[in-house]
């Protein structure tokens, strides 16, 4: 698929292994009853997510000015965050504070905005020819 | 005195006229350059530097940018060859798509500078 760009696919590299170690750490604290580290592992690991994506969207506009409002992105996080998370619970990894309720929740929520993101997405294309922006095309 | 300052503003108008009329222009001498034969990156580089006589310039990572952007909407392929030493080349090459577009291009905004009431302007 042309769309998935050589930064894309590092991102998505980055992402998974960030998740992956935001679920350890967060059943291994969870388990050791280490609650006032909750909050902080999670804003590190969002801020982690907003600076590999800030970082590897920039490097993807240079490699191929995809125009598509940070949806690929938003998308690739998505999946492999609620993948990873699924997972986590189907291998039984989690401590006896984790809920899968929880995970339903946020995917839930996130699968809205994820879908009005989506709405946004196609209402670019009349902007653009093949996804780049027809401003961007020609130099 | 006179003289240097009309030099001066000549110079400056002539290069803010240039700056935006060499906007978009890198298209047309890759199309150029990709219509002649194909060529690779390096070779693209050259003859856009030597046949506009210098007037355009281009570096390697932007030719890659936008040769990105050409193959992304199918207006320009390539192909791997041997190069001389090292790695394969990547030679770049205009599609049915591509050469259609220049030559539609062509006839509508390039044609028109042949005519000869706008040639004997010109000279």
């Amino acid at each position: 698929m042309k769309t998935l760009t050589p930064p894309l696919i590092k991102f998505g590299i980055v992402a998974i292994l960030c998740t992956m170690g935001f679920r350890v750490a967060l059943s291994s604290l969870l388990t050791n009853a280490q609650f006032n580290f909750i909050i902080p592992i999670a804003v590190l690991f969002a801020l982690v997510m907003f600076l590999a994506g800030r970082f590897f969207g920039k490097k993807d506009n240079e490699y191929l000015p995809i125009y598509d409002v940070g949806f690929r992105f938003h998308l690739i996080t998505f999946l492999q965050y609620q993948l990873i998370s699924y997972a986590w619970f189907w291998f039984g990894f989690p401590s006896t504070h984790e809920k899968i309720g929880t995970l339903n929740i946020t995917l839930f929520i996130w699968g809205i905005c994820l879908l009005v993101h989506a709405y946004y997405y196609l209402q670019t294309k009349k902007h653009t020819i093949k996804r780049i922006s027809k401003d961007e095309l020609f130099d | 005195m006179m003289i240097k300052s009309v030099d001066t503003d000549l110079d400056e108008l002539l290069k803010a006229w240039e700056d935006t009329y060499k906007k978009g222009q890198l298209t047309l001498w890759i199309f150029l350059a990709l219509k002649e034969e194909p060529k690779y990156v390096d070779e693209i580089k050259t003859f856009v530097v030597e046949k506009s006589q210098g007037s355009m310039s281009c570096e390697e990572q932007s030719l890659y940018r936008v040769l990105r952007k050409f193959e992304h909407v199918e207006i320009v392929g390539h192909e791997l060859r041997k190069g001389n030493k090292g790695p394969d080349r990547k030679y770049y090459f205009l599609t049915e798509l591509g050469i259609e577009l220049f030559s539609r291009f062509v006839r509508r905004n390039i044609n028109l500078f042949f005519h000869e009431d706008i040639k004997t302007i010109l000279a």
